[in-house]
């Protein structure tokens, strides 16, 4: 049992990081699974089961033109749709692939730079078009995250209020979880292909305040340096302490600026923030005029042991992976998908990774944590670690004993789940269990007094 | 290659592997140089005392459970901290007796009857000193002079605990006592709570180990020391100086062993900052003006009532739309 110092925070450049190696990069999967739904709506499936389908082909979109299409990374054959679940665990109707031949292309493109002389809102509706899944739970896909003043990629009814120019553009380099070490190590070895992406958005977006967000205490290489410095991208050291990489808070630290929370819309307060994964994605897409279906991931098994980083195509079942690892279930006690505080753990391994998803951990017995149903010893850790200024120890109470009205007085909805007060609680409580089963009801009672 | 089966969770899935053993251990740790310091002035009987109180609370807290049916088990070691503490606050000369019963009422009425460890709304081990004394008041206040094992002579300046030398002689009674022996806690007094040194010491340790936040003890102790200086600078002759009124009497046993228990004090920043304040004002209201002679343990049972409202004192909310737009 650890009895370190309590951290305000957890620290993010922890020395468990190992130098990751890569994984075999020719991935080559029998079987994809695209769930067809996710945060921002259902898509409707434009191929019929049982047809051969190409790679890059598009295979479902959303009609209102909000949530991001699905395209096949390979090609193969339609097996059909399946309920699924998807990386946070929930069950929805997916397409299964089967594949044939290789899915991941590698080899970088030469840039024509014919971005360049494009007009943002042209590269707005390519970048909604182009299939991009985002790790963080923004409000409103990257498109209009990204679009200028007036020029949304699609008309929608109530869409996003994206009136206001984009003063800040933040490009945020920085690892989200302690262990996630993948962003840092995208700065290294590519370096003209990042300024150029951030360029890529820069133009897009029309604003002239680009800011690079990185850990403080990461090397940045002089060629790099060089790069931004040409073109104007400033870089801003953040400290190296989870939760800073999370919007919210990046948001308010690099431009004192305030999101207005539950909803949680920066794009309101003249900020967006993209990851630098993600605008390495689009500038690919749109280098090499494909849609975007492979991904980076790390993947970490038992600790830091085995930490492995790949670019993988889309929908791959972790079980798939591991196999090609020729992995050894025995240990395996837990499987979870998207990092050590904000990630899903799994009941099965025949689970599809998306680009929702940019760590995988998997947990030898002894490293699970075993949550209690404790009562609270009102100890206050949790309150002096919460970064939204929550008092999660009543939160946590009264969404245990149902009372969820108070609960949402008390601010329930400005909690981000960053599991701060789960990792400091001495009791042990399942705190953040708590806030999602409250936030749960609370939505259940919502629609149900809709309905009458 | 079958696979294993997986465990389930919301996350977070990284603990930061501080238990409430942990903490528990910690106070205990804290609390050893006060108990070294009871053994070197007040001998055997002094460890004897407080070996009775804790395996009083541990015997009530299982027979409790037991009865209640709870799981049994001293699930967190909370019941030794309580016992000891309980013991540490009373004079070696003390019948076998009163720890038991003192400790018998800590746990059932100071804690167990509100739900056990951080519900109970006063201070357990004050709830069950406070029964006692109102209850044998006589016993308890039967306090003999230090006899330091070794190294040391016996402090010979006060026969009582200084507050209560303060209380019937007024200043002079008090003003003569080197600050050496307060320091050192060669006068007079309870188990635990004269020896400052061995106090600061566990308190250090607390506040290192961020078992503790600084707020209450600092700010508690701070306004004792600045009302004491004033009343002082007003009238020398009639108020002691606020070191007398830090170093001499309980105030730095109770601002890192009383007033932060879990589940009697505040949490928030604000909260916590009023409740110290709180607490010293009362301190040395009952000191000065009140009949008791040691204002502290009433002092903190009475801010331990206000607890709750005291924790209306919020942390600012992040993202609140209204103070936004
Ligand atoms: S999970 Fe929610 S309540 Fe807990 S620390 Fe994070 S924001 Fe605060
Ligand atoms: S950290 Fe856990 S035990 Fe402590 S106050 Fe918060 S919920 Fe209660």
């Amino acid at each position: 049992m650890r009895n370190g110092k309590k951290p305000k925070g957890i620290p993010l450049d922890s020395s468990i990081i190992t130098v990751p190696k890569p994984l075999g990069s020719d991935v080559k999967p029998k079987k994809l699974v695209l769930p067809l739904h996710n945060r921002w709506g259902m898509l409707k499936l434009l191929v019929r089961p049982g047809k051969d389908v190409s790679r890059g082909q598009l295979l479902a979109e959303d009609e209102r033109g909000v949530a991001p299409p699905v395209y096949s990374p390979c090609d193969g054959k339609v097996l059909g749709v399946r309920a699924w679940s998807n990386f946070a665990g929930e069950e929805v109707p997916a397409i299964i692939l089967q594949c044939s031949g290789s899915t991941v292309q590698e080899h970088a493109q030469k840039d024509t730079g014919a971005w360049k002389k494009t007009d943002p809102h042209t590269l707005v509706k390519k970048v909604q078009k182009a299939g991009i899944r985002e790790t963080d739970a923004y409000v409103w896909p990257l498109a209009w995250r990204l679009a200028q003043p007036g020029l949304p990629p699609t008309e929608i009814p109530n869409g996003p209020d994206i009136s206001r120019p984009i003063e800040y553009l933040i490009v945020n380099a920085l690892d989200r979880q302690p262990g996630v070490t993948i962003r840092e190590s995208a700065l290294s070895g590519r370096e003209t292909e990042i300024a150029e992406a951030i360029s890529l958005l820069e133009h897009i977006s029309g604003t002239r305040n680009t800011i690079l967000a990185v850990r403080k205490g990461q090397p940045i290489s002089d060629s790099l340096e060089r790069e931004l410095r040409q073109r104007g991208i400033k870089v801003r050291m953040c400290p190296p302490v989870y939760p800073i990489a999370l919007e919210p808070i990046l948001v308010q630290y690099i431009t004192g600026r305030e999101i207005a929370l539950p909803h949680g819309d920066a794009r309101a307060v003249g900020v967006t923030v993209v990851d630098i994964l993600t605008a390495l994605r689009v500038y690919r897409s749109i280098r090499d005029n494909s849609p975007a279906f492979s991904s980076p991931l790390q993947l970490t098994i038992h600790g830091s042991e085995n930490d492995y980083q790949t670019w993988i195509p889309e929908g791959i079942l972790v079980s798939e992976l591991l196999e090609q690892l020729q992995f050894n279930y025995s240990n395996a006690a837990k499987l979870i998908l998207g990092g050590p505080l904000l990630g899903f753990a799994q009941h099965t391994f025949d689970v599809p990774i998306t680009a929702e998803v940019d760590n995988i951990i998997i947990q030898a017995k002894p490293d699970v944590f075993i949550y209690e149903n404790n009562s609270c010893i009102n100890c206050g850790y949790c309150v002096k670690v919460c970064p939204m200024g929550l008092m999660p120890n009543e939160l946590s109470r009264l969404c245990e004993y149902e009372n969820f009205e108070a609960a949402e007085r008390q601010f329930l909805f400005h909690c981000i789940e960053c599991g701060l007060c789960a990792y400091i609680c001495p009791a042990r409580r399942p705190m953040v269990q708590l806030m999602r089963f409250g936030k749960r009801e609370i939505g259940k009672l919502r629609e149900a007094s809709q309905e009458q | 290659m079958k696979r294993p089966q997986l465990h389930v969770s919301a996350s977070p899935h990284l603990h930061s592997g501080i238990t409430v053993n942990c903490i528990m251990r910690d106070f205990i740790l804290a609390l050893l140089p006060a108990v070294f310091a009871g053994w070197f002035y007040f001998g055997w009987r002094a460890l004897l005392v407080l070996i009775i109180s804790i395996a009083a609370a541990m015997a009530t807290e299982l027979l409790w459970d037991k009865l209640v049916g709870r799981p049994v088990g001293l699930r967190n070691g909370s019941a030794i901290f309580t016992g000891l503490v309980l013991g540490l606050l009373l004079s070696n000369q003390v019948p076998w007796w009163i720890p038991v019963v003192g400790a018998l009422v800590a746990i059932v009425a100071g804690k167990e009857l509100f739900g056990g460890l951080g519900n109970h709304p006063f201070n357990s081990s004050l709830v069950g000193w406070a029964f006692l004394a109102i209850s044998y008041k006589d016993i308890l206040e039967n306090y003999p002079t230090p006899e330091p094992k070794f190294l040391l002579e016996a402090g010979e300046f006060l026969v009582d605990p200084a507050i209560y030398a303060l209380k019937d002689g007024g200043v002079d009674a008090i003003i003569d006592v080197p600050w050496k022996d307060f320091v050192l806690g060669n006068v007079p007094g309870e188990i635990g709570t004269i020896c400052v040194i061995a106090i600061l010491l566990g308190g250090a340790y607390l506040l290192y180990r961020r078992v503790l936040t600084w707020h209450i003890p600092i700010s508690f102790i701070a306004t004792v020391w600045v009302f004491g200086y004033v009343t002082s600078i007003v009238d020398p002759d009639t108020y002691a100086s606020g070191t007398f009124h830090v170093l001499g009497g309980w105030t730095l046993f109770a601002a890192f062993f009383l007033a932060p228990e879990f589940g009697t004090a505040p949490v928030t920043f604000g909260g916590k900052i009023a409740y110290g304040i709180g607490c010293g004002l009362l301190t040395m209201i009952i000191r000065i003006w009140g009949t008791y002679n040691e204002g502290v343990p009433f002092a903190i049972l009475l801010m331990n009532s206000v607890t709750p409202l005291l924790d209306k004192i919020r942390p600012r909310v992040v993202g609140r739309v209204k103070e936004i737009a």
